[in-house]
């Protein structure tokens, strides 16, 4: 599970916050602060692609667990100042810590990845535990909003103690998936929903519950969504229904339940990733649904943040009607998705 | 072995994330004071960096150097946030006081006139209330230095030290560009303030959100004094809009106070356009159904009213239901174009409050003896000149008479005023400030001084 939790952490406990820290420094734009945010996506991004086709060496079980050493010791100290004053005149400093944060939560990912891909791709059980770990970890930040942050430091101090870890089941025999298009596409779509708490509460840190809500309702969706075949048609239904009712009145996306049934419907979305077999050097697609997701986060606060076109979020439910048709019809005996494929 | 050392490392980090152990003093704060009588308890609340931590305090009120020693009464603590209520000495002067904090270690930590002491809330009570002001400091790169707008601000502070109203509303874009030495300055102009501020941000407080939060507190709050609330909606998130938790916050505020005087402040006007989007019928409601009788905007740079139907009235400012205001900005680019006053300046809004009802709340910008429909009062048009020894000229261009004003003499010794009322004498270092109460007729232009007593 460590793997998973270094793996997952990156899109979906960094990243969100970091839109957040975006939200309320990234307008600052007078201030060095605000320029460091804007900056610091697009330089995850690159560091992130670089890593993923030139840092084999971090493979090695030996360098592999000193940069996770050392990131802890990173992230500790980059921490400190956030703890108590997200926000202070020194602000400067804190976006270079969150981005040093960034930096450290990237190589963990790309570790993380490459110990799942070595393990012969991820595991459903782990992954889903994963999520309930990080929905705990993101709850935290309603004591202090950046707390999540910081328990990046005991992860990656855990996976340079625990190596590998063993896979449930021969995981080579499991079909290799390709997550696609319009499944991105619904990735996108629950990460425009689940910002919108995000949004809302902003510098009031209760919109740290919502993003473990959201996290916690992926957990579930992972595992009922292999379990239970009625849950496969009735998650994704459920969570669409309460998004497009919360698109007529938004302030049901600030209802608990509409997060944690998102959030379910994006877990169900993603079980086929967490069931199929590593491709290269990477789990399934996530290189795919980590900008997919971020991109519907900002999409979020954008239409969120105009009021007047806040309603193009039923638009952009429209497309998935036909795709989402034929999941229900299928789903009942092909819990892991219709676009799964056996491998060749 | 590696298990326990993970294990150590989770620790390790999070104590190194805790210590030392510090907090910080959210509330109360200049924006959004702890307003009430000596003698009475309020409540300060502490964000600790580990929660369960009680901070052994000492706490005290601070005004002209004279300290006043605070009774912890009660505490509660909840995770890592610690509410203490403190008892104010019932001897202590009425006034603005800094809310001084001394933890163990002998380290301060101060809230600069945060707490007022002050009567119960009269039935006749006389607000000021602002929007838009001037741009403060030099700019990049020293922006803390002198610039034009802090010259603009001082005499709007003079000026309305002179109307001295109970209470100063701050309704938001309250430091235009938004970089951090602007909030800096904005502090220090608002510690010359007489009167308690409470403050909301605008949309302009966005482009530097770190250095508002900083100095002036949360962007939405409500600030009770008696029966009489002051509710502080923050309208600049996002594009012009009120979310749907503050909306949720509201309704709950609202009908906790049920029986209380409310005033509502927010920076973006209900009405016509560029204001608030969403939630607006909704709100008109609740403001009808609580009797709230004023709701007072700035954003337009221009004065107008609306009734609660939305019409903006050009009929005279007395009609039924709540007002919605609009008010002039007090020192950034007008817009007359949206005005419906009888001329364009830079100004505030003074209004009167008789029990729950909105008495004058508007200036009689034509000089015909009534008060018009939308005009807020001009400033810069009340000369306050300090002549020294003790002396100080008043020079009015204003249409109407300003009944009951304050002005502050200062002496070495104790003296008496030659005109007006001795409300009250204050010592301020090593010089005696004398608080004369003064009407200041249309057009006049006196000098108050102080003399030696007669025998």
């Amino acid at each position: 599970m460590i793997a998973h939790l270094l793996w997952l952490q990156l899109p979906f406990v960094y990243l969100p916050l970091l839109v957040v820290g975006l939200a309320i420094y990234g307008a600052d734009f007078e201030h060095p602060s605000g320029r460091i945010y804007l900056w610091t996506p697009l330089v995850l991004a690159v560091l992130h692609s670089l890593l993923r086709h030139f840092g084999r060496v971090l493979a090695k079980r030996e360098v592999s667990a000193a940069v996770l050493i050392l990131g802890a010791a990173v992230v500790a100290y980059a921490y400190r100042p956030l703890h108590m004053s997200w926000w202070d005149e020194r602000s400067t400093s804190q976006a270079a810590h969150i981005l040093a944060i960034g930096v450290c939560s990237v190589f963990a990912s790309q570790l993380g990845a490459r110990r799942v891909t070595r393990a012969g791709g991820p595991d459903a059980t782990h992954a889903a535990c994963a999520f309930a770990v990080l929905a705990l970890i993101a709850t935290g930040g309603m004591l202090y909003p950046m707390i999540a942050l910081l328990a990046l430091a005991p992860l990656m101090a855990a996976g340079a103690a625990v190596d590998d870890e063993a896979p449930d089941a021969p995981r080579a025999e499991r079909p290799a998936t390709r997550f696609g298009g319009w499944r991105r596409y619904a990735v996108l779509l629950a990460g425009i929903e689940l910002s919108l708490p995000l949004w809302d509460f902003q510098t009031d840190p209760r919109w740290a519950l919502f993003l473990g809500l959201g996290l916690l309702g992926v957990a579930a969706g992972v595992v009922l969504a292999a379990r239970r075949p009625l849950f496969a048609v009735l998650l994704p239904a459920f969570a669409t229904v309460w998004t497009v009712a919360a698109a007529f009145d938004s302030a049901q996306t600030v209802c608990p339940m509409h997060a944690l049934l998102v959030g379910a419907g994006t877990g169900w979305l993603l079980r086929p990733l967490f069931e199929a077999r590593a491709v290269k050097d990477e789990p399934a697609s996530l290189a795919w649904c980590t900008p997919v997701w971020i991109v519907g986060i900002l999409l979020g606060y954008v239409l969120a943040a105009n009021r007047s076109i806040m309603g193009l979020r039923l638009l952009f439910w429209l497309p998935l009607l036909i795709p989402l048709l034929g999941v229900f019809r299928n789903a009942p005996s092909r819990p892991s998705g219709s676009d799964s494929r056996p491998t060749t | 072995m590696r298990r326990a050392l993970a294990v150590f490392t989770a620790f390790a980090a999070i104590l190194w994330a805790a210590l030392p152990l510090r907090f910080d003093v959210r509330g109360p704060r200049l924006g959004i004071p702890a307003l009430l009588a000596p003698g009475e308890v309020f409540t300060t609340d502490l964000h600790l960096s580990h929660p369960g931590w009680r901070p052994a305090l000492e706490a005290r009120l601070e005004r002209d150097g004279v300290s006043y020693p605070l009774e912890l009464v009660g505490d509660h603590l909840a995770w890592n946030r610690l509410e203490l209520d403190y008892r104010t000495p019932p001897d202590a002067p009425h006034g603005g006081y800094d809310l001084v904090l001394v933890d163990d270690s002998g380290v301060e930590h101060r809230r600069e006139r945060s707490v007022h002491l002050l009567p119960p809330p009269a039935h006749d009570l006389r607000i000021v209330q602002l929007a838009d002001l001037p741009t403060f400091g030099s700019g990049p790169p020293d922006g803390f230095g002198e610039g034009p707008g802090d010259a603009e601000m001082r005499q709007i502070v003079r000026e309305i030290n002179l109307i001295r109203p109970d209470y100063v509303l701050l309704s938001g874009d309250v430091a235009y560009v938004g970089g951090w030495f602007h909030y800096h300055k904005l502090h220090e102009h608002l510690l010359d303030l007489e009167s308690p501020v409470i403050c909301v941000l605008g949309n302009h407080e966005y482009k530097g959100l770190a250095g508002y939060l900083e100095t002036m507190g949360a962007p939405r709050h409500v600030v009770d004094h008696g029966d009489l609330s002051f509710v502080s909606l923050n309208t600049g998130h996002g594009r012009d809009q009120l979310t749907a938790s503050q909306f949720t916050w509201l309704e709950r505020v609202m009908d906790e106070r049920h029986d209380q005087r409310v005033i509502v402040q927010m920076h973006h006007p209900l009405f016509w356009k560029r204001k608030v989007f969403v939630r607006v019928d909704e709100m008109v409601e609740l403001f009808a159904d609580h009797e709230v009788p004023i709701v007072l905007s700035g954003h337009w740079h221009a004065d107008n009213v609306f009734d609660e139907h939305g019409v903006s009235r050009t009929d005279g400012p007395d009609f039924p239901g709540t007002k919605y205001v609009t008010t002039t900005a007090a020192g950034a680019e007008l817009h007359p174009d949206q005005s419906t006053a009888f001329e364009s300046y830079h100004g505030y809004r003074v209004f009167e409050l008789h029990g729950n009802q909105l008495g004058r709340y508007t200036y009689d910008g034509d000089g015909d003896g009534q008060p018009d429909t939308s005009s807020s009062h001009p400033a810069h048009r009340m000369l306050i000149e300090d002549l020294g020894d003790g002396g100080v000229r008043i020079a009015s261009s204003w249409n109407e008479d300003l009944l009951g004003a304050t002005v502050s003499l200062r002496s070495r010794r104790e003296l008496v005023p030659d005109k007006g009322t001795l409300l009250r004498r204050r010592v301020q270092g090593d010089m005696i400030l004398h608080e004369v109460r003064i009407d200041v007729p249309a057009g006049a232009d006196f000098v108050v001084k102080l003399v030696e007593p007669r025998p």
